[in-house]
């Protein structure tokens, strides 16, 4: 048992509003392999009077946050956000995954939820010379915890910083002060610790003076502008910096790129915070690149299973894996590289790769590796 | 002899009275003008002493504002034996402070030719910018409120409350006064004289358009009544809000010390000469009700506290003290006291 | 002779709507006390027969002179109690009324602070009632002609009407030819009759009628004037003209909901998926997508209604049908094809809608319950994915032709033509009519009416009757030959005025001129309509609104504003009737 209030929660998410119409259901990824239905879920919070019991419903760990459930319905409720919510039940009992907890205790003890030493954070970057971000810098380039720890996202904080560089833009970093963002503390359900990085978070960057923010990840950029209390920072996704260099041509590309290129959109740059052509654009100024579009594309894109603290959970079905699907659609698509902008979807998406044994025939690379190799 | 003349404003009443200023100061012999003048390109007019009559081309002694009561500055100049004759125009409510502040520190006044003008009442500073903004400049806007002399003035509550409260705003006391209330603004504004040999001396015949038709007198001094009895009515309404603030001398004196550090209203005043110090009431009282209801505490106050009405309340309960009250005034609303 | 204001308070109980949480008792006897009141009673219906004899005898017994009710908004019975009053020879601008329902009784929970302001309400109204000054009402000759906007069918048949009973009838479409959205429509529900038959009889009669001049290609581009004399500019080709006509109606009709809103449905990528109205065209010949015929056809309901995402969150009430008649027409021309129609709840509440909805599921359309979230490409076909709600699992079905069935949006140029004509728009960004239920063929405009889906989403037959709904109120000024003016205008007082003109730079109907001699603004009481933006905007205050002037509202401010019973420190004296000059 594992029983918790249902009428609070559909007050609190405004479950009244819906309509039964399925369209969170029809839309979502995970309903295609798992037992995760949000409209049933919905209507059962609804439909329980006092109590609702959590117990076995392990499908609501199969969600991976992509949002395509809130962004379908017609009503302007949000399914993904009630999910959320009732993983919070089953912190609050402690009634989780071993590995969730190891990746609270990690974030909470270390700063990362990779249980990696927190003074290892800026040894990515020891030899790059970087600036420690300091009041009057123009930009705080938070890497986030991937790119700092992961050897392969590491590649992307590395070109990232050529680029900027490149382009001559004044940026500092914060080495191992850099806190982890909460983005997927928050997506676990653990809103209390989520709240306390937040404000701890805000502070430090209010002594800094940080008025603008870049980071790697669509997940942390997500999290400082939908989830944080209003500070006053403007935080940009490194595309759209980027893409703003592009166009002012800050940023030139001289060298050759003579590649066929499909652009995955990553659910928290694309569905979740409406940007699908900053991407494209810094991929469509490289010299020799042809883009191509897979179906799923734009609002359409199929997520990687790497959200939503789904990079810690196997889910329910781990048999079938969503990345695998995307990657045959690139392959479709004929395209030779798949492009993506995401730590978690790079990971996934070679993960992939490898599997389906396409190393030859498929290459899966971040835009800022693209964009630094066509320098 | 007639001590009351008029001129011909021909449409544009600020011009004719900037070229009657350069006129009188020529027939007085002034070696300065004291007025509100707009210099470098401020949105807002000060006042500055004048020694180039050249410059009266940006005098303008209507404008809608008054950042503060010119009294003080005026008694120090006095006081400092300052090389006259000098010209000095003013609102109402300064020549009431500054006839307070010279007596109470015996400022000799005799070297001045004071010039009051009919006071069309004054916005907060905030809403002057604004409306400056909306009608495109300041000298726009002295227009637009000389469009509404004949009227007495625009709605009463859209300016500083203190002005909304003012039953005198013509000026008493003074060498020459120029008269707007109730007359059309394009066309004349009345100059009236303390007496004959005033219009003599300054030979009010040759640099005015003559002698005043009665008409325009008549005008005048109806227009003097009906804003006595609209502002009486606006200053009753404004105590019966008072409600709780203090009420007696004893009172204010606890709320102001209360107040310190801020002592914003004191510095604005034109009259207060460290009264508060001094523990007696008496004192206090004295100052009091010696008031010229010009306001500046209350704009001046962080709080905006209606002092002025406040201390009208009390005043109105002082035994025996009288001075030259914005109150007493409004029932003689004449030109001179 | 000095007037004493005679005052009857009388308080409505509307039946429990009011009683169930204001003290009526309570307020009635407070009343009574008020100063100048003579008589207080309350009532269960006051605007019932009973209701407005107990006023009626009160002023010819009691000799009231002024009267106050206490009830709903004015917006409902002022006219009822205007005329009541006006019966027994009490100057209906001597009336006054209290809203103690919409404004307290119907927004508060039945409590001592709700009584409280209903008696605020009341005294405020009492208080407004003492000041109040009898005006007279006075008529202007109307122009007996009138202004269609639109040639679709709900243009067309109200100025056909108007046309029939003998009145000048200008009709101005945008585009070249009349018929509107009607127009590109196959077939009709609930009967299956072509549309063309039905159509052609109209556009025929409408062309050639010798009372009704047909402008195609022409629209309107100033409107002034007032009810009874409105002064219209249209450019016609690329002439200018002007008529003058009496009442205007607007039938502009709506514009086709944009599907590529919904990019994950893939309209304008998928050459498989066309909506319903391409679908009309697609059904008067050969039914073929990319060169075959389809062998599965999936119909999608409610693509841009009930759509609160998209700010369309009303239901569009013809998809429904037009989905089931489509349906059915597939079945007819293609009886090989599989049918499916995915719908959210199928709304067929009209005459014979029910029966044509199970005659199209008996034809063997197989009707799905959930809305789908997305359509993807798999090899030359695209599939659409849902969730069978009863099902409770997300199904994918393969198509070779989509038809999505798109609601009715509100024309972009809406706000455009309201701005013309001063029109309101409701929330929907249609617009809006003067009262949902009692006046919805009228505006808030007096003498502009309107008709057909500009107000709306509507079917053919309900765009009819409200088109001659239409056409018969914009008749009754025509017919009557005069109007009764608003006598609750503008004035200036010379006094205070000193020309300065703001009141005429934001008077909307053209109201205020400057008096060539005077030098001081004139108000024109027949183009004043009395809203008041003069009054506000006067630097000196010489403007007031009669029956709203500064000093009445100023009573009724003071009383509500710290809950003082009305103090008059003078007795007005009684004025003469008021003539607007």
């Amino acid at each position: 048992m594992l029983q918790i209030e249902a009428h609070p929660i559909t007050l609190q998410y405004d479950l009244f509003d819906c309509i039964q119409c399925g369209k969170c259901t029809g839309g979502c990824p995970m309903a295609m392999k798992t037992r995760l239905n949000p409209r049933s879920i919905i209507l059962r919070l609804l439909t329980a009077g006092d109590g609702f019991d959590l117990e076995g419903r392990e499908e609501l760990w199969d969600c991976t946050t992509c949002s395509t459930c809130s962004s379908r319905c017609p009503k302007k409720v949000n399914p993904m956000e009630t999910i959320i919510g009732l993983r919070g039940a089953f912190v609050e009992k402690g009634r989780v995954h071993p590995n969730v907890k190891t990746a609270l205790e990690s974030t909470f003890r270390q700063g990362n939820p990779l249980t990696m030493p927190r003074d290892q954070r800026g040894a990515w970057a020891k030899d790059l010379g970087l600036k420690e971000y300091a009041e009057g810098t123009e930009f705080l380039y938070y890497v986030g915890c991937t790119p700092s720890y992961d050897p392969r996202a590491q590649k992307v904080a590395r070109s990232l910083v050529t680029l900027l560089q490149k382009a001559g833009i004044d940026f500092g970093v914060l080495g191992n002060q850099e806190n982890c963002c909460g983005s997927e503390v928050r997506r676990l359900g653990e809103q209390g610790l989520f709240e306390m990085m937040a404000e701890e978070n805000t502070e430090t960057y209010k002594g800094l003076g940080v008025k603008k923010m870049l980071t790697t990840s669509p997940h942390c950029f997500n999290v400082y502008r939908n989830d944080y209390p209003k500070n006053g920072m403007a935080v940009q996704h490194y595309t759209q910096v980027l893409a703003g260099l592009v166009e002012e041509k800050r940023l030139e590309f001289s060298g050759k790129l003579e590649k066929t290129i499909t652009y995955h959109d990553p659910c928290y740059l694309g569905k979740h915070n409406g940007i699908f052509d900053e991407p494209r654009e810094v991929l469509a100024a490289i010299p020799g690149a042809t883009l191509v579009e897979m179906d799923r594309s734009r609002q359409k894109s199929l997520c990687c299973e790497g959200g939503g603290g789904r990079m810690w959970l196997e889910g329910t079905n781990p048999s079938v894996r969503l990345a695998q699907m995307r990657v045959k659609e690139a392959l479709e698509a004929g395209a030779q590289v798949l492009a993506t902008a995401c730590p978690f979807c790079l990971l996934t998406l070679d993960e992939a790769v490898k599997h389906l044994n396409a190393e030859d025939r498929l290459q899966v690379l971040d835009i800022a590796e693209l964009a630094a190799q066509a320098l | 002899m007639n001590t009351q003349w008029f001129l011909k404003t021909e449409g544009d009443a600020l011009a004719r009275v900037r070229a009657f200023l350069g006129a009188l100061w020529q027939s007085a012999s002034l070696r300065g003008m004291i007025v509100p003048v707009f210099s470098g390109g401020e949105r807002a007019p000060r006042v500055e002493l004048l020694t180039d009559a050249r410059r009266l081309t940006q005098a303008d002694p209507f404008a809608p504002l008054m950042l503060a009561n010119g009294a003080r500055d005026l008694a120090e100049r006095g006081r400092a034996g300052l090389q006259g004759p000098l010209g000095a125009v003013l609102r109402p409510c300064e020549i009431r402070a500054l006839a307070e502040v010279a007596r109470r520190r015996s400022v000799p006044l005799e070297s001045f030719l004071l010039v009051g003008v009919d006071c069309l009442a004054t916005f907060a500073p905030e809403v002057y910018e604004r409306r400056v903004r909306e009608v495109g400049s300041p000298e726009e806007l002295t227009r637009e409120a000389l469009l509404f002399a004949r009227q007495g003035g625009i709605l009463l509550y859209r300016n500083r409350p203190a002005c909304q409260r003012c039953g005198a705003p013509l000026p008493a006391a003074v060498d020459l006064c120029l008269g707007l209330h109730g007359l059309t603004a394009g066309e004349a504004i009345l100059v009236t004289a303390r007496d004959e040999p005033t219009c003599r001396r300054l030979r009010l015949e040759s640099i005015t358009d003559g002698g005043a038709p009665p008409e325009l007198i008549a005008q005048h001094e109806r227009m003097a009544a009906a804003l006595a009895a609209r502002r009486g009515r606006t200053r009753a309404r404004m105590e019966a809000d008072l409600g709780g603030l203090p009420a007696n001398v004893d009172e204010l004196i606890a709320h102001l010390r209360a107040c310190a550090p801020c002592r914003a209203c004191l510095e604005a005043c034109p009259i207060y000469d460290g009264e508060l110090e001094a523990a007696d009431a008496k004192v206090v009282a004295a100052w009091l009700a010696s008031c010229a209801g010009c306001g500046m505490c209350e704009q001046a106050c962080p709080s905006h506290l209606a002092l002025p009405a406040l201390i009208d309340r009390i005043r109105r309960d002082l035994p025996g003290l009288s001075g030259p009250s914005n109150s007493a005034s409004v029932e003689t609303h004449s030109c001179w006291l | 002779m000095t007037f004493t204001p005679r005052i009857g308070v009388y308080v409505c109980h509307c039946g429990i709507n009011i009683a169930a949480t204001v003290d009526v008792g309570a307020v009635t006897q407070w009343a009574a006390g008020l100063p100048g009141v003579v008589v207080s009673r309350d009532y269960t219906y006051m605007c019932s027969d009973p209701g407005q004899a107990l006023i009626q005898n009160d002023i010819r017994e009691l000799g009231l002179n002024r009267v106050v009710v206490a009830s709903c908004s004015p917006r409902m019975h002022e006219p009822t109690f205007r005329a009541a009053v006006s019966a027994v020879d009490l100057n209906p601008y001597c009336f006054e009324m209290a809203n103690i329902r919409e404004q307290c009784s119907w927004v508060h929970p039945a409590a001592e602070t709700t009584t409280q302001k209903a008696m605020h309400l009341v005294g405020s109204a009492v208080a407004k009632a003492a000041l109040l000054q009898p005006l007279e009402q006075r008529q202007a000759p109307t122009t007996p002609a009138a202004l269609v906007i639109g040639g679709g069918i709900a243009g067309m048949q109200a100025a056909l009407d108007i046309a029939d009973a003998g009145f000048e009838v200008t009709l101005v479409e945008r585009t070249s030819s009349l018929g509107g959205h009607v127009g590109l429509l196959h077939r009709t529900f609930p009967t299956l009759e072509p549309t063309a038959d039905l159509l052609g009889a109209i556009v025929e009669r409408a062309t050639h009628h010798e009372r009704l001049r047909v402008l195609t290609e022409a629209e309107v581009t100033a409107v002034g004037g007032f009810v009874g004399n409105f002064d219209v500019d249209i450019r016609h080709g690329h002439e200018e003209e002007k008529v003058k006509v009496g009442a205007i109606i607007v039938a502009s009709g709506f514009d086709v909901f944009d599907a590529r809103r919904r990019p994950e449905l893939g309209y304008g990528v998928y050459p498989e998926v066309i909506t319903t109205p391409e679908f009309e065209q697609l059904s008067q010949s050969e039914v073929k997508i990319n060169g075959r015929e389809p062998k599965n056809v999936v119909f999608i309901q409610c693509v841009g209604s009930r759509d609160q995402a998209l700010g369309h969150p009303y239901c569009s009430r013809v998809c429904c049908m037009v989905t089931a008649k489509q349906a059915r027409l597939v079945r007819e021309r293609l009886p090989n094809a599989r049918v499916t129609v995915f719908y959210m709840d199928v709304r067929a509440f009209g005459k014979g809608f029910e029966e044509f909805y199970d005659a199209t599921r008996q034809a063997g359309v197989l009707y799905r319950r959930g809305n789908p979230s997305e359509l993807i490409r798999r090899g030359d076909r695209v599939v659409v994915r849902a969730e069978d709600t009863l099902l409770g699992e997300p199904v994918e079905v393969e198509a070779d032709l989509v038809i999505l069935a798109v609601g009715m949006a509100p024309r972009a140029d809406t706000d455009a033509l309201a701005g013309l004509l001063k029109l309101a728009r409701s929330s929907d960004g249609f617009f809006m009519e003067a009262h949902p239920k009692l006046r919805p063929v009228d505006t808030a405009m007096a003498g502009i009416f309107l008709a057909g889906a500009c107000q709306g989403p509507k079917d053919i037959t309900e765009t009819i009757a409200q088109a001659r709904a239409a056409a018969a109120t914009a008749m009754i000024p025509l017919m009557r030959g005069e109007v009764t003016v608003e006598a609750a205008t503008s004035v200036v007082d010379e006094e205070l005025c000193a020309g300065c003109g703001q009141c005429a730079s934001i008077c909307t109907f053209g109201a205020l001129t400057l008096h060539p001699t005077k030098g001081v603004m004139v108000s024109n009481a027949v183009l004043c309509q009395g809203c008041g933006a003069c009054a506000t905007a006067c630097p000196s205050g010489a403007i007031n609104v009669r029956h709203f002037t500064f000093d009445q509202v100023m009573a009724q401010i003071n009383v509500v504003s710290d809950f003082r019973a009305p103090v008059f420190s003078a007795a007005p004296a009684e004025a003469e009737v008021a003539s607007p000059s």
